[in-house]
């Protein structure tokens, strides 16, 4: 063990070599240049596992001369040497606060020292995240991964070795450092190296999340990873829809070699994560999932190695959780492709939950279509979809079946038998951050619907009647707490607000938003009723250019869904044609990035948009295709143009009642009903009468920022 | 009687008051060093959760955050940030844009961190004296060492730079940043109260160091700027 004294007595001795002061003043001495020491896994004061990738930067002379110590104590880590940098992995770390300094002492006796200040957590979370959810099942069992070792559900690591074989399927590789099969095929890396199609998966738990971990390997002895077949570039997947559940999710191991990240990039030597704490139906706590994210990537370096870059891929509720951790945790993504985007889940959910209250209407008034679309601004069947699909979210008991995922229903909230229980509510898993209400321990919502005029634009167009309009208005109601719908309208209180805006639980287009570059793909089926919307893109280019006065950092690409040819009369061949242009696509989407991220990478100037826009790949341009694979080049925007003449886009509820195209307020600012604002429209004295009855405190003024709307307010935020 | 270490920085505080208000919550430091192993303890305090920047002037000078011009010429300083319990929160080394004109070396050091409301300590020294860490208790590298940057090889035998050069020991440090602010005056005995459990950690840190270390010596009493 070396401490300071043990330090100070060598530095002593050394001086006392020289003698005098005085003599010592006239030695010509070398110059000593300073050591500087980093962090590469994360964020220092984030540190997990007990353990963290760093490296120094020395005269190599200087490596292997180095000490270090470890809150006093020497310690020896296997560190690599490459010109003036030396890179390992440092462990022991205890939980809290370790200081790491690595020093030089020249014969001379004078030391130079560099101090790094870790701030170690459990690798079981959290980290910035907040209190841990509860109740917390484990499906470590399920996963294929036997019974929990602990209460926070962790198992021990594995590997298990794949190879693709030369028919094209994937075959376990049960001892892979033994013989290798006689078909085992070949793959050449993005980096032109002709390897052996082996693939590693690791499996474990982080942040009481599954993660797997796939990568090429050759390997050459038992149980040691072969890092020659990787690009060192890694893809993270995020998992689609929303909903709040109180377990660990589930995947097994042949997951993360079957989705489309692997289809895109294992071949070519992309090392490819997925983790149950990613996925949107799982956990739509973006804070939640930007944590385990950094978790799993600081796991990744230090097992690994530091990736040239991080891509995001996932579409739906994947790109929920792309977008938000872009914007409130940057760096932890350098690029992301958010396909069949949304921008987040709370303005998601106030598009569903209006959704939900209009159908529920609809079923008891039936009215035309044309009607119902006045009112529900999407197309024909999307309102009842998100009703169906996902209008639980806002429900307390979780819904029927859902029960938040649990296993044990006993443990699910129930107002009268359980109200202790566990709420099911996208905001409850939330609640960290959007805070609680002080007498019922209820997480607080965000969502608000007081005031809004549904229906608005096609009022003013003739569209709907002015008795279609008021009665909707007049009936359509809201929800309590629990999410069961009530007369009353929805009602946010200011302070929920706030905290949603500053802590960016609404995606406003700020924070890392604005110099991270977004490709977005989505397939048109609007006419069938998907709930995918194309305003989304429209409404996250609006908040970019809203944020940052520019957008050129997004790329809107829009697709016919291969399905639609049966909608159109088509046939089988058309839809398999439309799949082969999808497929196409999606790689020229990767491709896009990958050289975009490439080159961000290779260029030493600091992140800025400037950079990314200076850097952006010609043919990453907004554009759509039509049915017969033709590419057109246009901007996305609600009306007009080619692209939206062959896609035609509907809006959310609050956009047809008359809100902006970026959609962007949770609860809107109030004025006094104003007849003039419903021309040519005149209302009856009586029908004014009723509309003052409807709305007491006025309405909607969409000329105004949302009540309470403000800016992000700061990103890396913890709780 | 008041506490050296509380009458201290009382008297930091009361020179530094009007400063501090008027650059909107920034506690500035100034004084001279007579040994290279000294270090110089700044306690401050935040409101609330918030930017925290922490940044030293004496080497290449400036204008500090209290809004004071500093001379450049002092030793090349380092510093580590304490909660008020002693954990090492971080360290401070190099990193500001200013170069000094003599050596054209931009040695002074800063951090910028988010803190939580609470008290904090920040102690000052030069280069590379650093905290040994993770606490206050652990003491500093060079403790007892009062001219260790002879082994750099200026002339004077004291405060020399890794280049070699001849420095002063004159220091400068501000702590800004929207929720910090002084610490509070309290008489005794409620002035242990005031830094709580950093005052036991320094109490740790006085038995474990060598002597000739211990804080505050008499010659390592400061002087306010401001």
């Amino acid at each position: 063990m070396i401490n300071r004294h043990t330090l100070a007595a060598l530095a002593l001795a050394c001086l006392g070599t020289l003698g005098s002061t005085a003599a010592r003043a006239a030695v010509t001495m070398p110059t000593l240049a300073k050591l500087q020491m980093q962090v590469l896994s994360g964020p220092a004061q984030y540190v997990t596992g007990g353990d963290a990738r760093i490296a120094v930067t020395a005269p190599p002379e200087l490596h292997s001369k180095l000490i270090f110590l470890l809150n006093g104590q020497a310690i020896t880590p296997a560190m690599q040497s490459e010109g003036s940098r030396l890179e390992g992995v440092v462990t022991g770390l205890r939980l809290g606060a370790n200081a790491l300094l690595v020093r030089y002492i020249s014969p001379q006796g004078a030391g130079v020292t560099a101090a790094l200040q870790l701030t170690n957590h459990p690798i079981t979370g959290p980290v910035f995240s907040g209190p841990q959810l509860k109740p917390f099942e484990c499906r470590t069992v399920q996963s294929g991964l036997g019974a929990p070792l602990d209460a926070q559900c962790s198992v021990a690591t594995r590997f298990d070795h794949f190879y693709r074989n030369t028919a094209g399927s994937l075959q376990p590789l049960p001892n892979p450092a033994g013989p290798r099969p006689g078909d085992v095929a070949r793959t050449t890396t993005s980096d032109g190296r002709n390897v052996p199609f082996i693939v590693r998966v690791e499996s474990g738990t982080i942040n009481r999340s599954i993660y797997r971990i796939a990568v090429l390997d050759d390997p050459q002895a038992a149980g040691v990873w072969n890092p020659a077949s990787w690009n060192r570039k890694l893809l993270f997947t995020f998992g689609e829809s929303t909903g709040a559940q109180y377990h660990q999710g589930v995947n097994q191991v042949t997951d993360v070699l079957g989705n489309t990240a692997a289809a895109l990039g294992l071949a070519s030597g992309h090392a490819l994560i997925i983790s149950t704490q990613q996925v949107n139906k799982l956990n739509p706590n973006d804070v939640l999932s930007a944590e385990g994210l950094m978790m799993l990537k600081e796991h990744f370096i230090e097992a690994y190695g530091v990736p040239r870059w991080v891509m995001g891929y996932g579409g739906s509720g994947g790109a929920i959780q792309q977008m938000m951790i872009a914007q409130n945790y940057p760096g932890l993504l350098n690029g992301i492709l958010p396909n069949a985007a949304f921008p987040d889940v709370f303005g998601t959910a106030q598009a569903v939950s209006d959704c939900r209250l209009l159908n529920r209407y609809f079923q008891a008034n039936p009215a035309s279509d044309a009607v119902r679309k006045s009112f529900e601004g999407f197309a024909k069947g999307t309102c009842n979809n998100w009703d169906l699909g996902n209008g639980d979210v806002v429900v307390a008991t979780g819904g029927p079946g859902s029960d938040c995922g649990l296993l044990d229903k006993s443990l699910v909230y129930d107002p009268v038998s359980n109200p202790g229980g566990a709420r099911c509510t996208v905001q409850d898993v939330n609640a960290n951050s959007l805070g609680r209400d002080p007498t019922t321990g209820f997480a607080q919502r965000p969502l608000d619907n007081v005031g809004v005029q549904y229906g608005l634009l096609a009022l003013r167009q003739g569209r709907i009647t002015t008795t279609q309009f008021l009665d909707l208005n007049e009936r359509v109601g809201g929800y309590d707490i629990d999410g069961n719908r009530v007369a009353q309208r929805t009602a946010a209180d200011a302070a929920v607000l706030a905290r949603a805006y500053e802590r960016g639980r609404v995606v406003q287009g700020g924070g890392g938003l604005a110099t991270v570059p977004i490709m977005h793909a989505r397939v048109w089926a609007e006419i069938a009723g998907d709930i995918h919307t194309a305003y989304n893109d429209v409404q996250i280019r609006a908040k970019l250019l809203k944020a940052n006065g520019r957008a050129d950092n997004q790329v809107v690409w829009v697709l016919p869904h291969p399905q639609l040819p049966l909608y159109l009369g088509g046939t089988a061949a058309d839809v398999a044609r439309l799949n082969a242009l999808v497929n196409g696509v999606v790689a020229q989407q990767f491709v896009l990035m990958s050289a975009w991220l490439d080159a961000l990478a290779a260029d030493p100037a600091p992140l800025s948009a400037d950079k990314l826009a200076r850097l952006k790949p010609a043919p990453a341009t907004d554009a759509c295709w039509d049915l017969a694979g033709n590419r057109v080049a246009d901007v996305p925007a609600l009306a007009g143009g080619t692209c939206n003449a062959l896609y035609a886009k509907g809006v959310s509820p609050r956009i047809a009642a008359g809100a902006p195209v970026a959609d962007d307020a949770l609860k809107c600012q109030r004025k006094a009903i104003d007849p003039a604002d419903y021309a040519p429209l005149v209302l009856s004295d009586a029908e004014r009468a009723r509309l003052a009855a409807i709305f007491p405190g006025g309405v909607c003024d969409h000329n105004q920022p949302g009540a309470s709307q403000r800016p992000l307010g700061g990103t890396w935020l913890r709780y | 009687m008041v506490n050296p270490i509380t009458r201290r920085l009382v008297v930091a505080a009361a020179a530094m008051l009007l400063a501090a208000q008027a650059q909107a919550a920034a506690v500035s430091l100034s004084g001279s060093f007579t040994t290279d192993d000294q270090v110089q303890w700044v306690s401050f305090s935040t409101q609330g959760t918030g930017l925290v920047t922490i940044e030293t002037y004496g080497f290449a000078g400036g204008t500090n955050a209290s809004g004071v011009t500093v001379a450049a010429g002092g030793f090349d300083p380092v510093f580590a940030l304490f909660t008020s319990g002693g954990t090492l929160l971080g360290f401070g080394d190099d990193g500001a844009a200013r170069f000094d004109p003599t050596t054209g070396v931009a040695g002074d050091a800063v951090l910028d961190i988010t803190l939580d409301a609470g008290n904090y300590l920040v102690a000052l020294s030069q280069f590379d004296n650093f905290a040994i860490g993770p606490d206050i208790a652990a003491g500093f590298l060079q403790a007892g060492n009062g001219s260790f940057t002879a082994a750099y090889g200026c002339a004077a035998g004291r405060f020399c730079d890794v280049g070699g050069n001849d420095r002063t020991g004159n220091f400068d440090i501000s702590i800004s940043g929207g929720a910090v602010s002084l610490p509070q005056q309290v008489p005794e005995p409620s002035a242990l109260g005031l830094l709580g459990l950093a005052l036991a950690g320094l109490w740790l840190a006085r038995r474990r160091v060598p002597p000739q270390w211990r804080w505050p010596a008499p010659d390592q009493r400061p002087r306010t700027g401001n």
